[in-house]
């Protein structure tokens, strides 16, 4: 059920992906005061875009359906509409109007800092 | 010995484990607080016996017996994040979430959760009263017949090992222990059911909305 970080990599950069940002994720981003690490997720998101099908690593637990990427210790949590439906996750992302959404959406979730888990 | 992070992640997995199982092969319906530090005691007395690492909660001699004021804290915590019930100490789906996605680190981890499995056949279903009378006669320290109940009050009793001595520690990779302590964490959850909220009531931003001016 819960996949961990299973090497699956599917190429599908010919694609163009619609996304969108829950307003949590906004408000996170301009909390974060933090230009380097802004532009950072931002390169993030846009390699996510890029390449939505590589390094498939999923949430657990209460972030169970999510798929999530890291960068340093911020983790970008979001899904595939496409992918979400396949595996069906719609129970656990439960978006608004999820039957109009087209399969190339990517919607990005929310953040978390995770370096106050790690005792680096 | 202070307990890490890492300790921390791996006593509140524990002790979900053990609840859960107390609810599901021993079929309780309720689970007294008082009744889980005992067998929560029981199983971490039992790993410290053969030297290996698993729970990592102090446990002081008190009234009732065996008591972990870390323990009673961790419970509040599961409770109040959603783990548990506040009544009966029943496990949530948040708790089938975590063990089922966390089955890897169970499957690896036998050798420990045997240990609980086995203290849970013995004592769960044993009357509290009982329960607390084994426990109070069992020998404790170094020759000399004595007992838990001949202890003084506040004797400290079990504390996370040296690691030096330990011989086996529970098996739980760097990522594996920080996905456990981002659930375990009341801000994240907070923060998650917001992002949910937005998702579930439409509330969408547009790329250019969220990266333009910053």
């Amino acid at each position: 059920m819960h996949g961990r970080a299973n090497g699956e990599h599917m190429s599908k950069s010919s694609l163009i992906y619609n996304k969108d940002f829950t307003e949590k994720f906004e408000k996170q981003l301009r909390k974060l005061g933090d230009k380097v690490r802004v532009k950072r997720i931002n390169q993030k998101v846009d390699e996510i875009l890029g390449f939505p099908y590589r390094e498939i690593r999923f949430g657990a637990g209460r972030w169970r359906g999510k798929r999530e990427e890291r960068i340093g210790d911020d983790r970008l949590f979001f899904a595939i509409c496409e992918q979400c439906r396949k595996e069906k996750h719609q129970a656990y992302n439960n978006c608004y109007n999820c039957e109009k959404i087209p399969d190339n959406t990517i919607r990005f979730f929310e953040m978390v800092d995770s370096h106050k888990y790690n005792e680096r | 010995m202070a307990r890490t992070l890492r300790d921390k992640a791996i006593d509140q997995f524990l002790t979900l484990y053990l609840i859960n199982d107390v609810f599901s092969r021993k079929n309780l319906s309720l689970l007294p607080s008082t009744k889980l530090q005992k067998l929560v005691f029981l199983s971490e007395k039992t790993m410290i016996d053969k030297r290996e690492k698993g729970f990592n909660f102090y446990f002081i001699k008190l009234v009732h017996g065996p008591f972990s004021p870390e323990l009673e804290n961790d419970i509040s915590k599961l409770i109040q994040d959603g783990f548990i019930n506040d009544l009966e100490l029943r496990p949530t789906n948040n708790t089938r979430l975590i063990l089922e996605d966390f089955q890897s680190v169970i499957d690896r981890n036998q050798t420990f959760l045997a240990k609980i499995n086995r203290v849970n056949d013995t004592f769960a279903r044993m009357s509290l009263q009982k329960l607390l009378s084994v426990i109070y006669s069992m020998p404790w320290g170094r020759g000399r017949g004595r007992t838990i109940a001949d202890l003084p009050q506040r004797t400290p009793m079990l504390y996370p090992m040296k690691p030096e001595i330990v011989a086996t520690e529970f098996e739980i990779t760097e990522n594996e222990a920080e996905d456990l302590l981002m659930n375990f964490d009341p801000e994240a959850i907070k923060d998650l059911s917001q992002a949910m909220k937005d998702a579930r009531e439409g509330k969408w931003r547009t790329y250019e909305q969220v990266f333009s001016d910053l």
